[in-house]
């Protein structure tokens, strides 16, 4: 009877195993799985005219894949990245391979819940932004676990523990942030049908990390927190956001205790046609991290933006870029677009569009206090002044015309001034001034063929001297193209020499893959995105560069 | 009702804040200074052995008065310094839920040996369950906390290590009153590579008080070893990396709390590895003949 019991059970489990098996298969095989890789090599060459080394192990490379998968209200994801070694120029603590970013995320209802990695924004990010920028090789993903929720139409509550990212590891601090934002039209009736739209939004950050310094006493606990609005009328745009940053000694600040602050206001206007936007911030003492300790860009907790115009021209882009300063700035910039209507004197047959912008930085205007030995508030800032140092300006203008079907054209101009001792942390270099043209032409020679010229200049009597850069880019539509570029440093002087940087590269693309493969030099100079830098070294090799997604 | 709702999450959202409040704001960045008389007294000098020869080995243990268990630590402790003599130094670190005191008048288990180093060292370590010892914070199969059967072999391990460092301590001391000068000297003994803290600790030994001890309640116990305050901060403090053959001098003064037995009073200085924690060289001294 009792071996008959056994039997009963032990089928009845195996019929019920079998089909909670066969269910879990249907319901994972239900899911969809998606990915994207990617794979950037380069061999390095000797080269004593510009500088590059060789290194130890000829060939460095790094090499990242996502993988994510979706099922209904589930998401669950990795990404598997290598540095083998890390390229130069790459923080060289991401030596090694590893998985650094598996999360998973389901959705209930009102309900968001991720555990594992994610990234994140609260606003500006004046106070908190995790975010990848791989060609910085930036990641300050947080670990740990956000839950977001959404009461009502128009509001969401959002908040998340975690430890940040650093490189293969996570840095000792812990991170815990809250933010909500209510869309005001959603949640009060009569404002519904109301032309003007107002959000406001409001967060918390503290971070957490033990006091082991018998020098100072050091708060564990640094808190900060964000208000801000967005007020839209019509066409017109306004947004502010005010943040504020409890005492957080660091060997950013050199260890003062004074709190920090930053404001930031933009206001903007557009129609068809005709663009207006015009933004400022200042930033006193806003550097944060869950490392104290740390530099560079290593476990920044939040972001400053950059009111600058972000270029692609390589003599514009990499050359003298600017750099924010969460220690201390005051800056911002206005842009005007628009465009000349057809068949006018200025817009020809086909329009032509032009863009102006201005950008500039300063200092904050401040006095010290010489109380290194009592507080350490370090210093005193008058709110709504300019310091007397300059950071940055530019001038931009830039055309964009087509001439004729087969022939259109963008020209720049740009009069950069660029402090290096501040942007650059080069303590007595001189002011540049810098004037900068680029004239960029493409050709569509015939059905899928085109071809493309950049002839840029720039011209100063600082630094390096004055740079010349040609550039010739064929593409055979959809699958070919193949460039050459010649940087010169013609103006070159103090014994440096006039080198040419010269550049080969082609590439290959087929739906979702491409390959480019590269020869030549590339100049040492300044990578930023948005505000944020690396300085990239001179190189001399053969670049490969291959990604795919499926 | 829409506005009760908004109300109920306003209310929801206030309590989470309530958990961020975590914020310390510091008014006074410098630690205080305690007021060590040093000038116009006559100092009692004693010196400790030197150690040039051999790596001294640091156990620091993890106990409590109201842990049970913790006699049969100590006791471990007293054979591996019996056996090994001069190259152990032994530590007791009170720290964790088994070393609160009781309140005043509670007639036992009243005195407080926790210290804001211990506490620090047991959440750092994670010290879990006691007794648990580190042997110079040297890691056994990933750990720094050991049980009491792992110690003898860590120290094993490690006693004929060719010490990096010596230290030889000074311990100037005037029992009236009751200030403690400790100079510190560091020799190089090879090249070091990494970077170092030097920590110095004022013990007491043979402290009678209470402790459980099993299912006893023990008045008489003879606590050993118990540490009692630090003289540079909870990590100590940084010295330059040096070449063989370099010396460095330090002094710090302290006041001795009436309460301790000066006769029983020790000087601890050690060395640590600040990137891996782990103690390169110690010494101890009493403070008076």
């Amino acid at each position: 009877m009792l071996k008959k019991s056994l039997l009963l059970l032990g089928f009845s489990f195996g019929i019920s195993y079998y089909s909670f098996s066969q269910s879990l298969g249907e319901t994972i095989s239900n899911g969809e799985l998606h990915g994207n890789f990617q794979l950037d090599a380069q061999y390095y060459n000797e080269d004593s005219v510009i500088g590059a080394q060789a290194v130890p192990e000829q060939l460095l490379s790094n090499g990242f894949a996502n993988f994510i998968y979706t099922n209904k209200n589930i998401q669950a994801g990795f990404r598997y990245e290598s540095y083998l070694n890390p390229m130069l120029g790459f923080p060289t603590g991401y030596k090694g391979s590893g998985i650094p970013y598996r999360y998973v995320t389901f959705t209930n209802d009102q309900l968001e819940v991720t555990a594992g990695n994610f990234y994140d924004q609260f606003g500006s990010g004046l106070i908190f932004r995790s975010y990848e920028e791989r060609g910085l090789g930036y990641d300050n993903v947080m670990d740990g676990f956000r839950v977001k929720y959404k009461p009502a139409k128009g509001v969401y509550i959002k908040g998340l523990i975690g430890r940040q990212r650093l490189f293969f590891e996570l840095g000792p601090g812990i991170v815990r942030g809250l933010d909500g934002e209510v869309f005001l039209n959603d949640i009060l009736k009569k404002w519904n049908e109301k032309a003007t739209k107002i959000t406001l939004g409001a967060s918390f950050v503290s971070k957490y990390q033990p006091d082991q310094n018998t020098q100072y006493i050091l708060p564990e606990n640094v808190a900060s927190y964000d208000l801000r609005s967005n007020i839209q009328y019509k066409k017109v745009n306004f947004n502010i956001e005010y943040a504020y940053k409890y005492n957080d000694p660091s060997a950013d600040n050199n260890f003062i205790y004074k709190p920090g602050e930053a404001l930031l206001a933009q206001a903007s206007y557009s129609k068809k046609g005709l663009g207006f936007s015009i933004s400022g911030l200042r930033v006193d003492n806003m550097s944060y991290r869950s490392d104290r300790n740390q530099g560079l860009t290593n476990l920044l907790i939040n972001y400053i933006p950059a009111f600058t115009r972000q270029h692609t021209y390589n003599l514009l882009a990499t050359l003298y870029p600017f750099a924010t300063q969460p220690l201390g700035e005051i800056g911002g910039q206005a842009e005007l677009i628009f465009k000349i209507k057809k068949k006018s004197l200025f817009g020809g047959k086909y329009g032509t569009k032009i863009l102006l912008n201005y950008s500039t930085y300063y200092n904050i205007d401040t006095v010290g206090l010489n109380d290194l030995n009592t507080n350490r508030l370090g210093y005193k800032s008058n709110y709504f002044s300019l310091g007397d140092e300059k950071y940055w300006e530019e001038i931009n203008v830039e055309i964009s015309k087509k001439f004729s079907k087969k022939l259109k054209g963008i020209f720049t101009y740009s009069n950069i001034v660029f402090n290096q001792d501040i942007l650059q942390g080069k303590p007595g270099k001189p002011m540049i001034y810098a004037n900068i043209g680029v004239i960029d032409i493409t050709w569509k020679v015939a059905k899928k063929h085109a071809v493309r010229t950049e002839l840029q200049g720039l011209f100063t009597h600082q630094d390096h001297g004055s740079w010349a850069t040609g550039l010739i880019e064929y593409t055979y539509s959809p699958h070919w193209f193949v460039a050459v570029m010649d940087q010169y440093n013609y103006g070159a002087s103090h014994g440096e020499p006039k080198v040419h940087y010269y550049y080969a590269s082609f590439g290959y693309i087929k739906n979702a893959n491409r390959i480019q493969i590269g020869y030549g030099r590339q100049r040492a100079g300044i990578f930023c995105v948005g505000g944020v830098c690396r300085n990239v070294p001179a190189a001399n090799g053969v670049t490969i560069s291959i990604t795919s997604s499926f | 009702m829409r506005t009760m709702k908004i109300l109920a999450y306003t209310t929801t959202a206030l309590l989470f804040l309530s958990l961020f409040t975590a914020c310390e704001i510091v008014k006074n960045p410098y630690p205080t200074q305690e007021n060590v008389i040093t000038e116009g007294i006559v100092f009692d000098t004693v010196t400790s052995t030197p150690n040039t020869t051999y790596r001294s080995v640091l156990i620091e243990e993890f106990t409590g008065h109201k842990c049970t268990n913790c006699p049969d630590g100590a006791a471990e402790i007293a054979r591996i310094d019996s056996i090994y003599g001069d190259t152990v130094i032994p530590v007791s670190l009170h720290a964790g839920y088994f070393a609160l005191p009781d309140p005043p008048g509670s007639g036992m288990y009243e005195e407080d040996f926790t210290t804001d180093l211990g506490e620090a060292f047991n959440t750092q370590f994670g010290v879990a369950a006691y007794p648990a010892g580190m042997v110079s914070r040297i890691q056994v199969a990933g750990n720094y906390v050991l049980t009491k059967t792992q110690w003898e072999p860590a120290v094993q391990q490690i006693k004929n290590d060719q010490p990096l460092v010596a230290i030889n301590l000074t311990n100037l001391y005037n029992d009236s009153v009751r200030s403690l000068k400790v100079l510190v000297d560091i020799e190089w003994l090879q090249t070091a590579s990494s970077s170092y803290n030097l920590q110095v600790y004022l013990i007491e030994d043979h402290i009678i008080a209470w402790q459980k001890n099993g299912p006893v309640d023990d008045p008489n116990y003879d606590h050993r070893h118990v540490f009692r305050k630090d003289l540079n901060g909870i990590w100590g403090t940084s010295i330059p990396t040096s070449a063989q053959g370099d010396t460095l001098h330090q002094e710090f003064t302290t006041n001795v709390n009436a309460e301790y037995k000066s006769k029983n009073c020790m000087v601890v200085a050690l060395i640590y590895d600040v990137n891996t924690y782990e103690v390169i060289q110690a010494t101890e001294a009493h403070i008076m003949h």
